[in-house]
């Protein structure tokens, strides 16, 4: 049983408020002190790391080396585009199509002039190819395209109306386009 | 006489556990900034790692191609090789037996980066069989060389005229 008066009573349990939280205050410092103070190896050794890491890191980041990679990456950028530029399927040859042309040439047909022009290459290039000449029939002309129509290198041959209009000594033109199959 | 000095006590201890908290909130975070600025670093020096590993890869592929990438060199007109190619293309049309005339040379600045375009407009002259064995050679030369337009007609005179339109590149200096 408790003989102390009211008021002693009520300051005794505040004293021993203050003690506790003391006590508690007291325990959380040295916990937070001691800590920090375990944190303080691991910092130093991070640091110690860290200034390692930097100085690897800045020597496998030669400038020089940097330099020569670029140089590289531009020398076989270079060699692609130069591929590249190559890599399409050239145009029937001129000689190909005037060999063509005049082993398929029947007897009556005189050439007297021959003109090739490739197009540009979209993804390959092909080739028109314009003759003239001298055939002295009409018979001879359509023997002539009948034979230039067989051979497979021509898509497709641009006869002229005009061509028939005489019928001795007839001079023609025709214009021939490459197959691109 | 009232005692002041536990909550004397209490108070100055409570600061200092305030103190102590702040400081080690701040060297927590001091450490972590530092732990992640090195994993950084360490990520830093993997990618290093691999790019260094791509550069010698195709260093090593720029050194094993160097033959194949002389070869594709050698069909554009070197930088400072015009004359030796008009020379090239005289000395063919001596071979071939043709009257080889150049009419105009320019060179005209194409749009990539590696290469300008040679255009040479000339005039040819002789029999059927030599134009033709010239236009055989220009065909074959080597060089990625275009015939970009020819006519061959017969005059009223004996023999062949050829009017030809050369398209040739040439590698930027």
């Amino acid at each position: 049983m408790n003989l102390l008066p009211q008021k002693e009573k009520t300051e005794n349990r505040r004293e021993y408020f203050y003690r506790f939280s003391a006590g508690l205050a007291a325990t959380l410092t040295s916990s937070l002190l001691i800590g920090g103070g375990l944190l303080l190896p691991s910092y130093f050794l991070i640091k110690v790391k860290q200034s390692e890491l930097k100085t690897n890191l800045a020597s496998l980041k030669n400038p020089g080396e940097a330099a020569g990679g670029e140089e590289v990456y531009k020398i076989l950028e270079t060699a692609t585009k130069q591929i590249d530029f190559l890599s399409p399927q050239p145009a029937l040859f001129l000689t190909v199509a005037a060999e063509k042309i005049t082993d398929r040439k029947p007897a009556g047909v005189r050439i007297d002039g021959l003109s090739y022009h490739p197009q540009e290459p979209t993804q390959t290039w092909s080739a028109a190819i314009a003759l003239i000449g001298v055939a002295t029939s009409r018979e001879a002309i359509v023997a002539f395209v009948k034979a230039l129509q067989t051979e497979p290198t021509f898509s497709s041959i641009n006869v002229p109306v005009s061509n028939f209009a005489k019928d001795r000594d007839i001079e023609f033109s025709l214009t021939l386009i490459q197959n691109e199959k | 006489m009232k005692n002041n000095r536990p909550k004397i006590f209490l108070f100055v201890l409570l600061a200092a556990a305030a103190v102590a908290a702040a400081s080690y909130i701040w060297f927590w975070n001091l450490v972590s900034a530092v732990n992640k600025e090195s994993s950084y670093i360490r990520g830093d020096i993997e990618l290093q790692l691999k790019r260094n590993e791509t550069a010698g890869a195709l260093e090593k592929l720029v050194n094993d191609t160097e033959t194949e990438r002389r070869q594709i060199d050698s069909y554009f007109v070197g930088a400072d090789q015009t004359v030796d190619f008009v020379e090239y293309l005289e000395s063919l049309a001596r071979d071939a037996g043709v009257n080889f005339k150049i009419i105009s040379l320019g060179i005209e600045q194409a749009k990539d980066d590696f290469k300008d375009q040679i255009i040479l407009r000339a005039e040819a002259a002789g029999g059927w069989s030599s134009l033709i064995n010239f236009m055989t050679l220009l065909e074959n030369a080597p060089y990625h060389l275009v015939l970009a337009n020819v006519a061959l007609t017969k005059p009223e005179k004996v023999g062949w005229e050829a009017m030809i339109l050369i398209k040739t590149f040439q590698l930027k200096k």
